[in-house]
């Protein structure tokens, strides 16, 4: 093989995903921006952004982001109980990492009509009351009067199916945690308590780090268990462009909630790289 | 059976020069160990006359033949990796089949030069295992056996012996000498194991920062280093460097002695007109005495290091230290005052300025 | 058993119950009588278990279509990402060259964006090319999930198999395509097995992109959304079991590699 041929070999190899990566990502980024601040005429305008601005968006982004402020530390926190009782090694982990791992493979989708099954109105949750004889008559959960029961159900949803995701990412973190420092800490007397405190989750940090971006920015696409479970009574910004894109037909203005969507979670995800910083790890 | 011929040869990573102008001419049936530091470019020789890396300048010829340009087939060796790279997903057997194999020899022979290789390594018990049912030593007995079944004009080997632990270290290497002595197939083999060098080469090639330092048997390289690197790198404890003003009179100086060369010795001094020059001398070739010779210089013992039937002895000399390897019967101790005399015959003068032996 | 291990099987059990409870329910839902999910008061389990609400969703109209369409697009998918996925791994697993750390950051940044919402810019885009409403589309945004993770995980499966071997083919005879064939390929391929399955679990889940770029050709998720305002519950619980059931089958075939694909996206 010439030395010519073998130093472009590796260009070679990238280019179909480098020129995917252009059309299918670049490309629609760019035009999404564009149609966001245009007319159908083609004029640059914000009127977009002014007419999707009122009460049911300023309702979208409020339950958009209480969504994400209860579900992720909920997340955060299980995700790591899950991963430390995976680590302990015990008789019958390996099934219980796999049972824990299973929703990683089911759709929002499925995920919600599951959770409807539960909720709705002659649903297991009910069914089950009435059988422990808690109740008589089934009560209703999922209603446009109660927006706090809904916004429960839906969080619930979500951590049931999301969990796994972050658990899967802090878990190989967890393991890579050399022994040593481990055995360090126990040389110098240190609690369970203390270890967890002062090597385990310091050493996480950069794991953690990587599992709320990736979670997060799920979050902020997350649309199927709202609309199983809520309909239009809980808008959140994802459910809020699918709307207007198919209700409306208007696609600057559906470009105009999407760079909004893209805004706010890069905004998130900076706010993680910066507050999340390690000093001895990128 | 082939010679190797390196020419001119280069090789840069980016601003690394891994190797630089090395020539190099192996002959056939030669076993020749190329040694140096790690990061040396060992490795990086290696590959290039394997042609896993193409050179960047100079010329590669395998019994005359041309092969710079040529693709690692067709130039007819076979080599041995550091972590061996035995397939996981083949048996023995096929480990040492595959080089066949893709030369399109018949199953019978196959099967025959096999058998016939195994034995040879000492592993036809294990032709059917898969890799991650051997040990290390196991494992590189079935590189080894993969790459003679193809019956190389030369073989690469790169620090084959590094993974495996002390003991079968020794044992492996006396195996492998006597392997290559019958089979007398040309070898390049690497080490930064000094020892391992002295006592494997036919010659050795001892290289630092990409070049050639010295080529030259192992008593050579030993006794007649070519420069300070050499006699630095080759022998243990290390050979001991002084740094010595050379005075009127044929004597250098020592601290406050000087100390009296041989005739030849000066004579070698005088034709380069240097001044300052490096007194090599190894550890072996210095006695040490409680009361003061002719031409013996004085120095305090610091450490003492017992090293099974004889000391290392650490002195300081003018604030230098120096070691000295000496019998436990002479009652040592440390922060005595002594003399030390240096064997005339056995010293290296080396020019400061260039770190060239000058004898 | 010391009171610490104790703690953590219990702890072990009540998580494997919020796990699997859930799927168990709709797995009795989906067998459930269809009358007897509207009846008050009802048990547990039904009267009797039968198929009727499955057969009958399999049967509606649009179900066995949107079926072909989401097989066809996760197996497009799967094929794009494997494509794109596998030679720019093995570059980047076994060459040095200009451009590297951009490559592999501008892959890393595909995470840090809700790729789903790039959907609507696309409905345009795609509009322009004509491939609006089509398996095709479909199949390309579901590639853009996909192959960021193709890349990565080939990537870490390629670097885990040492080029020694490769070489050791080279020097006995092999060219570079049949040194790979012989010596890496075999190696990988339990893990493109893997990475394959992976991209088909994320196009087949997949629902806001389908959904919007899509009216007539949906595939199922797309097609349980549209109907969702207009359905009845049996509907509903058989095609979410009927959508569960290639996944656990799926996630049981890769779970002893689950651990390590999902290792590497930390990288
Ligand atoms: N593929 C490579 N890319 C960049 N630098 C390399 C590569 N291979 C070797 N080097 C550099 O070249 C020098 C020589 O390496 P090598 O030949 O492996 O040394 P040795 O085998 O003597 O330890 C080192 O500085 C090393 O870092
Ligand atoms: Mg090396």
């Amino acid at each position: 093989m010439s030395p010519k041929r073998q130093s472009l070999l590796p260009f070679f190899l990238i280019l179909p995903a480098v020129i995917f990566f252009l059309i299918f990502f670049a490309l629609p980024l760019i035009s999404g921006i564009q149609t966001a601040f245009t007319t159908p005429e083609g004029e640059l305008t914000l009127a977009n952004f002014e007419k999707i601005y009122g009460k049911s968006f300023i309702k979208a982004v409020f339950n958009t982001l209480s969504l994400v402020a209860i579900i992720i530390p909920i997340q955060l926190a299980l995700a790591l109980v899950i991963a430390l009782l995976v680590n302990t090694r015990l008789f019958g982990t390996s099934k219980f990492l796999f049972i824990c791992a299973i929703p990683i493979a089911l759709s929002e989708i499925v995920a919600g009509i599951i959770w409807l099954s539960i909720f709705t109105e002659k649903g297991y949750l009910n069914v089950m009351l009435h059988t422990l004889g808690f109740l008589k008559q089934p009560t209703i959960y999922l209603s446009y009067e109660k927006p706090a029961t809904l916004f429960m159900t839906i969080a619930l949803t979500e951590i049931w199916r999301a969990t796994a995701i972050v658990m899967l990412i802090i878990l190989p973190g967890l393991q890579m945690i050399h022994k040593d420092y481990f055995d360090t800490a126990d040389i110098f007397g240190a609690s369970r308590l203390q270890k967890l405190r002062y090597v385990t989750l310091p050493m996480l940090k950069p794991t953690i780090r990587t599992s709320l971006i990736i979670r997060t920015v799920l979050a902020f696409q997350m649309f199927a268990p709202v609309l199983v479970l809520a309909g239009r009574a809980f808008p959140v910004l994802a459910s809020e462009t699918y709307r207007i894109q198919f209700f409306t037909r208007n696609i600057h203005l559906a470009a105009a909630y999407a760079l909004i969507i893209m805004v706010i979670s890069t905004a998130f995800v900076l706010f993680y790289m910066r507050s999340l910083r390690t000093r001895w790890s990128a | 059976m082939a010679e190797v011929r390196l020419e001119n040869v280069c090789k840069s990573f980016g601003d690394v020069k891994a190797v630089d102008n090395i020539s190099l001419h192996v002959k056939d049936g030669e076993f020749i160990v190329l040694l140096g530091p790690s990061g040396c470019g060992k490795t990086t020789t290696l590959r290039c006359v394997a042609g896993l890396e193409h050179v960047d300048e100079g010329k590669i010829f395998i019994d005359e033949r041309d092969v710079t340009n040529l693709p690692p087939a067709q130039r007819g060796l076979s080599m041995v990796f550091q972590s061996y790279a035995v397939f996981p997903h083949m048996t023995v057997f096929d480990n040492i089949a595959f080089g066949l194999k893709l030369r399109k020899a018949s199953p019978d022979q196959i099967k025959e030069r096999v058998k016939e290789v195994a034995s040879l390594v000492q592993i036809e018990d294990l032709i059917d295992r898969y890799p991650y049912q051997l040990s290390g030593g196991q494992r590189q007995r079935v590189a080894l056996a993969r790459a003679l079944a193809v019956e190389p004009k030369v073989l690469l080997l790169d620090e084959p012996l590094s993974n495996l632990d002390a003991a079968l270290r020794l044992q492996m290497r006396a195996e492998l000498k006597l392997l290559q002595k019958k089979s007398k197939v040309t070898t390049l083999y690497v080490t930064h194991d000094q020892v391992e060098a002295m006592s494997m080469g036919d010659r050795i090639a001892i290289i630092r920062n990409g070049s050639l330092e010295q080529v030259d048997t192992p008593e050579r390289v030993f006794n007649h280093p070519e420069n300070t690197f050499v006699g630095n790198f080759i022998g243990s404890p290390p050979m001991n460097m002084l740094e010595c003003d050379v005075v009127e009179g044929g004597s250098i100086a020592i601290g406050n002695f000087t100390y009296k060369l041989p005739e030849s010795v000066v004579k070698a001094i005088r034709k380069t007109k240097t001044s300052r020059v490096i007194l090599g001398i190894r550890p072996k070739n210095i006695t040490i005495t409680k009361e003061k010779r002719k031409n013996a210089f004085m120095a305090k013992i610091g450490v003492i290091e017992p090293i099974g039937e004889e000391l290392v002895v650490n002195l300081t000399v003018d604030g230098k230290l120096l070691r000295v390897i000496a019998s436990p019967s002479q009652d040592l101790r440390m922060g005595e005052k002594v003399w030390l005399t240096p064997d005339t015959r056995k010293i290296h003068i080396f020019d400061k300025k260039t770190g060239k032996n000058l004898l | 058993m010391k009171k610490q291990e104790v703690i953590c099987y219990i702890a072990m059990v009540i998580i494997s119950l919020f796990v699997l409870v859930p799927i168990i329910l709709i797995t009795i839902g989906t067998f459930t009588p269809r009358l007897e999910l509207y009846k008050w008061p009802r048990g547990l389990i039904p009267s009797r278990f039968t198929s009727d609400s499955f057969i009958s969703f399999a049967q509606s109209y649009g179900v066995m279509n949107g079926l072909k369409n989401s097989i066809t697009v996760a197996v497009l998918t799967v094929i794009f990402s494997l494509l794109i996925g596998i030679p720019a791994g093995y570059s980047l697993s076994r060459f040095k060259f200009k451009g590297k750390s951009l490559f592999t950051v501008g892959v890393l940044t595909t995470r840090m964006f809700p790729i789903a919402i790039l959907a609507v810019p696309l409905v345009k885009i795609y509009m322009g090319l004509g491939i609006y409403d089509s398996i095709l589309g479909v199949a390309f945004i579901h590639t853009i999930f996909a192959f960021p993770f193709a890349i990565l995980i080939s990537h870490s499966i390629f670097a885990s198999v040492p080029r020694e071997f490769e070489e050791v083919a080279m020097v006995l005879g092999c060219s570079r395509l049949g040194a790979f064939r012989r010596t890496t390929l075999p190696l990988v391929a339990p893990g493109i097995a893997a990475i394959a399955i992976f991209a088909f679990i994320i196009s087949w889940n997949e629902v806001f992109a389908a959904t919007l770029l899509t009216l007539h050709n949906r595939t199922l998720p797309a097609l349980i959304v549209a109907r969702l305002e207009a359905t009845t519950l049996d509907f509903l619980f058989a095609s979410a079991f009927f959508m569960l059931v290639p996944c656990l089958v799926f996630i049981f075939i890769i779970r002893k590699r689950l651990l390590r694909m999902w290792g590497i996206i930390l990288r």
